[in-house]
């Protein structure tokens, strides 16, 4: 091994990696803690639109909308509630 | 007779060399690990039988190695151009091209860096971050980890590489493979067969290589430590996050530019809810097509007279080193946080933060259980394991930044 092949620079770029790297995940990190604050104090000024946040998609819709109609048949031909 | 002699010049048996066999026996010890152990089986069996089809020998004229993609005939540095007829009898001029082999095309996206990015989309359309986005002190554990790629980039510049090829050969420490092969064909293209061969195999190795050096570097109570449970993570923080983190990371390292920003694209298709379609394609037929050609063109790239010099082995033994300081570097940053911290890391986790995602999850998950069966680790270690991802193709970005010419 020949250590003389190590310059300042090599050692220079190595720690300023290092420190780009753990600056960079510390700001992730730093972003991560605060993103739920953040959330939290815009939806007391902005609150979400009704409906916005139901995560229901297509689908569940249709299925949601078949039932109550089922529903809705069976109790107006029988006069009771389906099964 | 002279007809058969003649032919039998031209077959694999006439020109195979001590170092083709000793490349072929590689190539089925891969896919005889990957079948027997379970050792990385998607990367290793087409890496495996690349290796093997590598080092079949052909006559030159043929044509038929990764080495030939093509090329412009030149002469006295003017480009040669042939008349070619069309259907009509009219006559065009175009330039003289020697086509490329197959291998050679399906080589082209390793070395020019595309196949990378495009693994790194697919995983990024399978990684949940909700994990880290509960824990987020355990996100400075992926970047403990990336010591092994810088002190490896010093320890190559010992051994006499250069800038470049120690660069892409540090990288290694990362434990990623896309992201050793993108390096690789940036910095040092002559040298990446070995860099990711060296990469994929000890990412196959993490069961192996990791536990005794954590073990070595806790003590039993240490290793006994419980975690909380990650939180619920809400759906918009998984939908800000992957656009924050790609602002945070290459505003920072811009050579990281093309593999976190399709990381953290596939990531928005996944978490957004409105791209399924798109986020379910990258996770399972794109990633695994890339995979599939990525591994074997690799493989194929490794013949015996490029792939059995000095420098691989010098790669290897780095490889190997680079591993180790990683695994060491995390496990040591968890023991110091702990003295700042109330609520205690188990230091097992540290060692999470080389990327290999979820082997190296599974190992700290393991060796955890073998001290107490009861604790589990695996989804606070998957935290560490998803942002050495990121740290490894920051690291990535800045080494390319600063030493491409």
């Amino acid at each position: 091994m020949a250590f003389d092949n190590i310059s300042a620079t090599h050692l220079q770029l190595a720690l300023t990696g290092m420190t780009v790297v753990f600056a960079a995940l510390a700001m992730i990190a730093a972003f991560i803690y605060l993103l739920p604050h953040v959330l939290s104090r815009l939806e007391v000024v902005a609150p979400p639109a009704s409906g916005a946040s139901s995560s229901t998609n297509g689908d569940e819709e249709i299925a949601a909308a078949i039932g109550f109609a089922l529903h809705h048949h069976e109790t107006q031909s029988t006069g009771q509630p389906g099964r | 007779m002279d007809n058969f002699l003649q032919f039998f010049g031209t077959t694999g048996f006439a020109n195979l060399t001590v170092g083709n066999v000793v490349m072929i026996a590689i190539g089925i010890a891969f896919i005889t690990l990957a079948i027997r152990k379970h050792y990385e089986p998607l990367l290793l069996v087409p890496i495996g039988m690349g290796v093997i089809v590598g080092n079949i020998p052909f006559s030159k004229d043929m044509r038929l190695g990764v080495d030939n993609q093509g090329a412009i005939v030149v002469e006295d540095g003017r480009v040669l151009t042939e008349t070619i007829k069309d259907h009509d009898g009219a006559q065009s001029e175009r330039v003289r091209y020697i086509p490329g082999s197959v291998l050679g095309y399906l080589y082209f996206g390793v070395s020019q860096g595309i196949f990378p990015p495009l693994i790194f989309l697919g995983i990024g359309a399978m990684t949940d971050f909700s994990t880290m986005l509960s824990n987020p002190r355990l996100v400075l554990l992926g970047a403990a980890a990336q010591i092994g790629v810088f002190l490896t980039f010093l320890g190559a510049l010992s051994l006499g590489f250069t800038e470049q090829e120690s660069g892409a050969i540090g990288i290694i420490g990362g434990a990623d493979g896309p992201t050793a092969i993108f390096l690789s064909a940036k910095l040092a293209p002559g040298l990446l067969g070995a860099i990711a061969i060296a990469a994929y195999s000890y990412m196959a190795l993490v069961p192996v290589i990791q536990p005794p050096i954590m073990k070595l570097l806790t003590t039993r109570r240490e290793r006994r430590i419980r975690m909380k449970p990650p939180r619920e993570v809400s759906k918009t923080e998984r939908i800000v996050f992957p656009i924050a983190a790609f602002l945070i990371c290459t505003m920072l390292a811009p050579g990281a530019l093309v593999l976190i920003g399709m990381l953290f694209f596939g990531n928005l298709l996944k978490e957004c809810g409105v791209t399924e379609r798109l986020a379910q394609s990258a996770r399972t037929s794109l990633i695994d097509i890339v995979t599939i050609l990525l591994g074997f063109s690799v493989g194929a790239s490794t013949a015996a007279r490029n792939f059995l010099q000095r420098e691989s082995l010098l790669i290897f033994g780095l490889g190997a080193v680079a591993f180790a300081i990683a695994t060491a570097g995390g496990v040591i940053f968890a023991k110091v946080m702990n003295l700042f911290l109330k609520e205690k890391i188990n230091p097992l986790v540290g060692a999470a933060g080389v990327s290999a995602v979820p082997d190296s999850a599974r190992v700290v998950e393991m060796v955890g259980l073998q001290e107490d069966p009861e604790n589990h680790l695996l989804m606070q270690a998957m935290a560490p394991n998803v942002a050495g991802v990121l740290g490894s193709a920051v690291a990535a970005g800045i080494l390319w930044s600063a030493l491409t010419n």
